[in-house]
């Protein structure tokens, strides 16, 4: 751990302004400014248009706070913009994990799991510079934030059907009827309300990793 | 389809509850106690939850039979087996986390949300199927309600 990074307020007070989210998406502002991420995920590089644009349209629905922004507390080298310029180059924006997708719905799962979903960022071990172990997509990882680690959702490590992973999305029970903990009841949360098909399109993606 | 078996009788339930630490999981009274009202939750909710999922018949009877036990398990008071230093930082093993003891009232309130949930669940669970879809979910949410903040994450 090299420090944290702060995630900016979004809120009407403080709209979050469209090169805000190329930050994330592209790897720097349009005005040639480098700051982390606006999600603060290196995932953001295939966003669709339409999605980034909603995703706006919806943060500045958020009730207003005043409180201002407060600022990245990040060890050196990170705490210099040109620095992390050379990180977003070597990590960020690199592009699809998985090339060969057959099907809409892999090409579907895939841009949700490893775009919009982000799930990769706790899900992928970190090599000595905080980058992602592409090689090791998705096979779990330390926790970041606190004791243990997080699970690997690669299928064989997971072991579950695409059955089983779809209604653990829709209703945070596990196949066992234990339900979903920590950080996740929140990501459950939020893709319980997907549609069916996209539950199992994520369901068809992750159960296609090599 | 799967069969299921059925504990009935969901509130003859034998806990010891003296409250003392002896560094096990597997030993300590408190711990068994609370470890197995989960698994008799879990139990249970496996039943309605096999028949949400389709992969089990939905079973009116055996339906009710399970979501009534729910809701005598979530009627039983838990304080005595929340005792002090049975926490995942006093017994290996054990993955009750120390914010638990440090908000019981809060830990309480969102235990209680497993009463009104099962309450919900032993309502409507005769009427169709989609209704017990519907309150499954619910129950999840009670449960992770629960988990977010005072279990441990797993390995």
């Amino acid at each position: 751990v090299v420090g944290i990074a702060v995630a900016y307020s979004v809120t009407a007070t403080q709209p979050l302004a469209p090169e805000r989210l190329e930050i994330g998406r592209i790897g720097s502002a349009t005005d040639g400014s480098l700051d982390f991420a606006a999600s603060g995920c290196g995932s953001c590089h295939s966003y669709d248009g339409t999605d980034a644009l909603d995703l706006i349209a919806y943060l500045r629905t958020l009730p207003s706070d005043a409180t201002p922004s407060r600022a990245h507390d990040v060890d050196f080298p990170f705490n210099i913009g040109w620095s992390l310029g050379g990180w977003k180059f070597l990590f960020a924006g690199t592009g699809w994990v998985v090339q060969d997708v057959a099907t809409p719905e892999l090409e579907r799962g895939r841009y949700l799991v490893e775009a919009i979903g982000h799930c990769a960022e706790c899900h992928t071990p970190r090599n000595a510079l905080g980058g992602l172990k592409r090689g090791e997509w998705m096979q779990g990882a330390a926790n970041p934030s606190g004791e243990g680690r997080i699970p690997s959702l690669h299928p064989d490590d997971l072991g579950w059907s695409g059955g089983d992973i779809a209604y653990y999305l829709d209703t945070g029970f596990t196949p066992g009827f234990d339900t979903v903990g920590v950080q996740m009841v929140d990501v459950v949360e939020n893709i319980s309300q997907l549609d069916d098909a996209d539950r199992d399109a994520i369901a068809a993606y992750l159960l296609a990793l090599d | 389809m799967k069969s299921v078996t059925l504990l009935a009788g969901g509130t003859a339930l034998a806990f010891g509850t003296m409250a003392f630490s002896d560094g096990h999981a597997d030993v300590n009274p408190a711990v068994k106690a609370r470890q197995s009202h989960m698994q008799l939750y879990a139990h249970n909710i496996a039943i309605l939850g096999g028949m949400a999922q389709e992969s089990v018949e939905y079973d009116v009877a055996l339906a009710q039979i399970a979501a009534d036990n729910l809701v005598a398990l979530a009627s039983i008071n838990e304080t005595a087996y929340w005792s002090e230093g049975t926490g995942n930082n006093m017994i290996e093993g054990v993955k009750a986390l120390p914010a638990i003891w440090e908000n019981m009232d809060d830990f309480m309130v969102k235990k209680d949300g497993m009463r009104v949930a099962s309450a919900a669940m032993a309502e409507v669970v005769g009427t169709d199927l989609a209704s017990v879809q519907g309150a499954i979910r619910d129950l999840g949410g009670a449960c992770s309600a629960s988990h977010r903040e005072y279990r441990q994450r797993d390995n």
